[in-house]
């Protein structure tokens, strides 16, 4: 229960809008940071007044209407926890670090009404919400501006972008928002708090990733799949594995069956198939027996009487075509296209308290494709149908046994490469760096397969030895590259060797060639691109694009100077400063490797200055010299700690939502002792967690229907009856364009009664419509009558709704 | 299924979205009734009433085909802007435009377009196409291409050149085959061809197979194809809407590539006679391969035209924010997309060889559109509309005003000309396009940033 219900639901629609919190209230405050929180700009420096700023970031929305609460000067609706449900559900998890990049003080939004204050005091609290709730207010077009501004739909856009990406989860937190502060509509729903065993998260089918099915189809059926075109996987902040944006369309569809029935061909033509009979003389038990074990791991659950059937079937009818040999492959390419094969799901069946328990085999493949990227091994699938997987118990040992698997080092692997973007081929000029060959490229890539491997088999893999191993791997021509001596130990399977590094100047994962030679340009190294990696994917602060309207070009060669100050320069103007002062204080401490990843002492010929400055990262922030010290600071920083299970619970989940998954890092993470800060002790976290085995209900996951009270207690009655119909709306037609023979028309509809209705509106057109726009028509004698769809249909009192047409004569 | 279909995706987000092709739930209550009803009234509103249309306008020698041809990263307009104006222009040497000399007259050089209330790189892909249309839109929030093939009763081929190294995501996508939902684009040339001529036999024959004799591997692949239905059905029924409306896309592909749904999408040239020879397969994701990755792709838009498979295609090289480096021209320093960026020193006139570059292709396209002929008796071109798109203005400053398009083809429009359109918003063009193929539509994506053609353009 929260505790915040001390007051009434509405009792301070008469208070003093900077009134003083309830006292219960006062625990909630965290005094340790949530992850991905505040930005606390430093770019003070940078002189108070951005001259210019102003113009890219005018104040807007001045032109349109309030529409908040009453008249009597405070502006606040309804509920009497706004402040706690802005705190939990929008500032920490959200706006925190989204929004305060640009809209502080110092920042490119400074001239805008959304000033926030970063101190994290609760007069910062409260005055951001104030910030926010008068945005909330500002109506345009019939749509609240918080909601229009950061989703990029407002008229004159939003400089930073569209981070609040339309009806995403952020955006439906956004929405009840906005009806909380606006209409004091969706008061009972409490502000998410962070505590632990919270269940969060939807029910989902989760398409293969496209090494997910290579891998899987590698332990399947011992085909090496990599050599097909297959559909391109949809990339969400660099991962290839998002629940949501996966999918098969088109002409994938296409793409996939022509691969599943090449891989049947050539696992019928290899020798040694796995068919248990000679296929000359197969018959039905045979090919009954071979569906049985194949079967069951093709699905990677039990099998059904059902799909015995459906496959015995398909069987028996291709044979009497085309014999036996090619019944069983129609099975095999028939499995390889099922969805039951192409989508792992998590669905789950409902449990007493209304959330859904996932089923055994479900748990079984969360884990096989989170630690292997590949199907459940046979122990695994045992244990799905002994039904013992299904406590947090056993769900931990299996962890234990599969990191123990040889698959568990390509699976970390994956995981390492996908979060330090290392997944692109470096494209180099050849004339700046003639010596980085194709045998170092390869090299640099096996440096860091054994760095990974090593950490987590001989190493600690705590997250410390990760940032600051005194140890890599090299082999002989890696070693001259890097200007190290070759080791004299054994060399690894890839023909890899240990080397100390110490007073090397490198050290752990920031040195590794493979982030070095990545995170930089073609022919020269990148203070923004390390900076940019290091703030967004190492510390999970985000950062918006520059802004249009700045001349951004890039720093031109010029021999008088080195790449820092050349890099300086460039964006040491107050407009640029503004947030590459969060990038290139960091990037700048990489300056001692160049651009391909080899240790420097001087840069074309000027010494290397790698002194460095993190900001606005709370547990990080301050001075530091080079990639050493940044790496300490990265190793003892808690939001490094937390960045590092947050990026594990996106990548485990394929999931992005920032709210429920920030808590759940945060909550793991700070559970974690120093001795399981490590990639096992996050892992086994993460499949401990409620999440892994509990999945919420749709509507309490994503209520589609935000605006809708829900539960019988909003106006309008029950679920099952729609809203009255109404016709007090005021209507306001604008012609935007006529031309010979037709034009086209807007409308503004204003409900101006008391009471939630739909509108409906009959308008005498000049001729037939012909393009209707956020609304439905119907002919009738009295004229065309318009009415409105899913989202705009009903309104509040007061509310608007914009819809228009074309017409033809 | 259809309506289903997207009923589902009614809602979903509009192309803003950052990376994510999510769509909403159609929460089982009243308003997701209504929302099935809006999806229905919507598609039916308009469907009759083009189809009408679109027969009228097909005899009155308008553009039979449409290509989308994409560069990526904006210009340098300096560079890019011809000298005089009207039919009275020159394209100055040494400028970006300069390769189509041998083109002119086939040509409208566009200037002065805008894509209103958006700026920068990842909303300018988004909208480039779409119009910043969303499933209420009248082109529901669909791409050009898509949306116009499919109001033509069919399907456009996507085709690229390097755009996926990054994966999918709305900076490396300009097409969308419902709103928020990426159409596939294949890179790779072969792979596109088996694709495109999937059972095709040529103009000799006519498409499907004879009566009497049943090929057993069509057979077969119906048998499977039936197993695969009912396990799409059965997955369906208990999976949240959510995870529905991914199901149906998979649906729908599995109905394209059903017996019978392959026939093309019109008659076929006298130019293909038999199935062309397939193209060699490539390496998508290899730079240095890029130029004959383009000559194939190019010369499959052709082919894939003259044989009737499709009326609509698109050539997308690279995305915006392009990583690619031109290494063949020598440019293997600075990617496109820094190129891009610089204002002033040598990467400046880098950036123009870039351009240049793409030029030559776009004039490679035309030139082999006007050597292969058409099925109306004249040349590919002369039914053909090509539209060069960009997704940026200028490029150093992110800006999507002045966003530079070349048109050429298809008899629509005089040609010969280079039009300023004084900061017309780019709906329009989209909407001019749509009417040059005949359809009927008077708004294109968001119609609240403009309505009609585009004056001055016919």
């Amino acid at each position: 229960m929260n505790t915040h219900n001390t007051t009434g639901p509405f009792d301070e629609a008469d208070a003093p809008v900077s009134r003083p919190l309830p006292t219960s209230d006062a625990p909630r405050r965290r005094r340790t940071p949530r992850l991905g929180r505040a930005l606390v700009l430093s770019c003070a420096a940078l002189g108070a007044a951005v001259a210019g700023c102003n113009g890219l970031f005018g104040g807007g929305d001045d032109d349109g209407q309030t529409n908040g609460g009453d008249d009597t000067g405070s502006l606040d609706s309804g509920c009497a926890d706004n402040v706690a449900f802005f705190e939990a559900n929008l500032w920490d998890p959200i706006m925190s670090s989204k929004c305060t990049v640009c809209h502080t003080e110092s920042g490119l939004a400074k001239g805008t009404r959304m000033v926030f204050d970063t101190s994290g005091t609760e007069e910062a609290l409260q005055a951001n919400f104030e910030a926010v709730r008068d945005m909330a207010a500002i109506q345009v077009n019939g749509e609240s501006a918080l909601l229009l501004r950061p989703s990029g739909r407002h008229p004159e856009g939003h400089a930073g972008g569209a981070l609040i990406p339309f009806q995403g989860e952020d955006y439906v937190v956004f929405e009840k928002f906005v009806n909380r502060v606006n209409l004091g509509v969706g008061c009972e729903e409490q502000p998410t708090a962070c505590e632990p065993d919270r269940v969060s998260g939807r029910r989902v089918l989760r398409r293969m990733s496209r090494v997910e099915f290579d891998r899987t189809v590698a332990d399947l059926l011992g085909v090496d799949s990599t050599g097909y075109i297959l559909p391109t996987d949809a990339n969400v902040e660099g991962f290839d594995n998002n629940a949501d944006a996966l999918l098969y369309a088109g002409t994938d569809v296409q793409l996939m069956r022509d691969a599943a029935e090449d891989i049947a061909a050539r696992v019928i033509e290899a020798p040694g198939s796995l068919i248990p009979c000679a296929v000359e003389t197969g018959d039905d038990a045979c090919a009954t027996a071979f569906f049985e074990s194949f079967g069951r791991r093709a699905f990677r659950r039990p099998l059904t009487d059902q799909d015995r059937a459906r496959y015995m079937e398909l069987h028996r009818s291709v044979e009497a075509d085309e014999g036996f040999a090619m019944g069983v492959q129609s099975m095999i390419a028939a499995a390889l296209q099922s969805p039951y094969f192409l989508y792992r799901p998590e669905l789950g069946a409902v449990a007493q308290d209304g959330t859904y328990q996932l089923l055994p085999h479900e748990i079984a493949s969360q884990l096989s494709y989170m630690i292997w990227s590949s199907m459940p091994d046979d122990e695994l699938l045992g244990k799905v149908e002994s039904g013992e997987l299904a406590t947090p118990a056993v769900i931990s040992a299996e962890v234990d046994r599969m990191m123990q698997d040889p698959r568990a080092e390509a699976g970390v692997l994956r995981f390492f490469r996908t979060w330090l973007q290392l997944n692109a081929k470096p494209s180099k000029d050849m004339t700046a760096y003639p010596e980085y060959t194709e045998a170092v490229r390869q090299a640099i890539e096996r440096e860091t397969a054994a760095f990974v491997r090593h950490l987590i088999r001989e190493g600690s893999g705590s997250l410390h030895e990760m940032y600051t191993a005194s140890y890599s791997y090299v082999n002989e021509e890696l070693a001259s590259f890097y200007g190290l001596e070759v080791p004299g130990g054994a060399a690894d399977q890839d023909g890899m060797t240990r080397v100390d590094l110490t007073g090397s100047n490198r050290m752990g994962l920031l040195t590794l060639g493979s982030v070095l030679s990545t995170h930089a340009h073609a022919a020269e190294s990148s203070p923004v691109h390390r900076g940019k990696f290091v703030r967004e994917q190492l510390l999970c602060q985000p950062l918006p694009p520059p802004p249009a309207g700045l001349d951004v070009k890039p720093p031109q060669p010029d021999p008088t100077k080195s790449t820092r100050e050349r890099f300086f320069e460039h964006s040491s103007n107050e407009a640029c400063g503004s947030c590459h002062s969060l990038i290139d204080g960091i990037g700048f401490g990489f300056e001692h490797f160049d651009g391909v990843g080899r240790y420097r002492d001087t840069d074309d010929g000027h010494p290397v200055d790698a002194s460095g400055d993190i900001v606005g990262a709370p547990s990080a922030s301050g001075p530091f010299d080079g990639t050493g010290e940044l790496a300490q600071k990265l190793a003892q920083s808690p939001d490094a700690q937390a960045c590092f299970t947050l990026q594990w619970l996106r990548f485990g989940f394929g999931a992005m939502d920032q709210a429920d998954l920030s808590c759940m890092a945060e909550q793991i993470t700070g559970q974690l002792g120093p001795e399981e800060l490590t990639v096992a002790g996050v892992i086994k976290a993460i499949a401990r967690s409620p999440r892994f085995t509990r999945r919420l209900a749709e509507a309490a996951a994503d209520p589609g229907s935000s605006t809708d009270p829900g539960g019988g207690t909003g106006p309008s009655g029950t679920d099952n009856d729609p809203p009255p119909t109404s016709s007090s709306f005021d209507i306001q037609e604008t012609v935007d364009s006529v031309w010979d023979g037709g034009g086209c028309k807007s409308v503004v509809v204003t409900h101006q009664g008391d009471a939630k209705a739909l509108w409906e509106v009959t308008l005498h057109t000049e001729g037939t419509p012909t393009d209707v726009w956020n609304a439905v028509t119907e002919a009738g004698s009295a004229g065309v009558k318009f009415s409105g769809v899913s989202y705009n249909a009903e309104l509040d009192p007061g509310e608007s709704a914009s819809f228009g047409f074309c017409w033809r004569e | 299924m259809a309506l289903l279909f997207f009923d589902e995706f009614e809602s979903s987000a509009p192309l803003a979205s950052l990376g994510t092709a999510s769509a909403k739930p159609a929460c089982m209550n009243r308003i997701s009734r209504r929302r099935f009803v809006a999806g229905l009234g919507a598609g039916l509103l308009a469907a009759p009433f083009l189809g009408r249309i679109s027969q009228l306008r097909a005899d009155g020698g308008t553009a039979r085909n449409l290509v989308v041809f994409f560069s990526p990263n904006g210009t340098h307009h300096h560079l890019w802007r011809p000298t005089g104006s009207g039919s009275s222009f020159s394209l100055p040497a040494g400028s970006i435009l300069e390769p189509l000399a041998a083109h002119r007259s086939d040509l409208i050089l566009c200037d002065g377009i805008d894509f209103k209330g958006v700026d920068n790189h990842e909303p300018g892909m988004v909208n480039m196409l779409t119009g910043g249309g969303n499933a209420g839109s009248a082109s529901r929030g669909q791409s050009l291409d898509w949306y116009v093939a499919q109001e033509l009763g069919g399907r456009p081929v996507n085709l690229g050149i390097y755009t996926s190294p990054w994966g999918t995501n709305s900076q490396t996508r300009m097409s969308y085959s419902a709103a928020g939902q990426f159409a596939p684009v294949i890179d790779e040339p072969r792979t596109a061809y088996n694709q495109i001529f999937d059972g095709f036999t040529g103009a000799s024959e006519p498409t499907g197979t004879g009566a009497g004799e049943v090929d057993p591997k069509m057979k077969r692949r119906q048998s499977i194809l039936r197993v695969t239905n009912g396990e799409m059905e059965a997955l369906r029924a208990g999976a949240p809407a959510r995870e529905q409306a991914k199901l149906d896309a998979h649906i729908d592909g599995l109905q394209q590539i059903a017996p019978g749904a392959g026939a093309g999408a019109g008659p076929v040239a006298a130019s293909c006679n038999t199935a062309p020879a397939p193209p060699p397969s490539f390496n998508p994701t290899d730079e240095d391969a890029v130029p004959d990755i383009a000559i194939a792709q190019m010369d499959l838009v052709a082919a894939a035209l003259a044989c009737g498979r499709t009326r609509v295609a698109t050539v997308q090289f690279s995305h915006t924010v392009s990583p690619l480096h031109l290494r063949w021209l020598g440019l293997s320093g600075q990617d496109h997309h820094s190129l891009s960026h610089a204002s002033t020193g040598e990467d400046v006139d880098r950036f123009r060889i870039a351009e240049r570059w793409f030029a030559e292709q776009f004039a490679y396209l035309l030139g082999k559109l006007k050597s292969t002929a058409g099925s109306g008796g004249g040349t590919l071109l002369d039914e053909t509309l090509v539209v060069w798109a960009k997704e940026l203005g200028d490029a150093p400053l992110h800006r999507c005003e002045s966003v530079p398009f070349v048109l050429a083809g298809g008899g629509a429009f005089t040609p010969g000309r280079y039009v300023n359109f004084g900061g017309a918003p780019h709906q329009q063009l989209l909407v001019s396009i749509c009417q040059a193929m005949g359809l009927g539509n008077s708004t294109f994506g968001d119609a609240s940033k403009g309505t009609g053609p585009l004056d001055g353009l016919a």
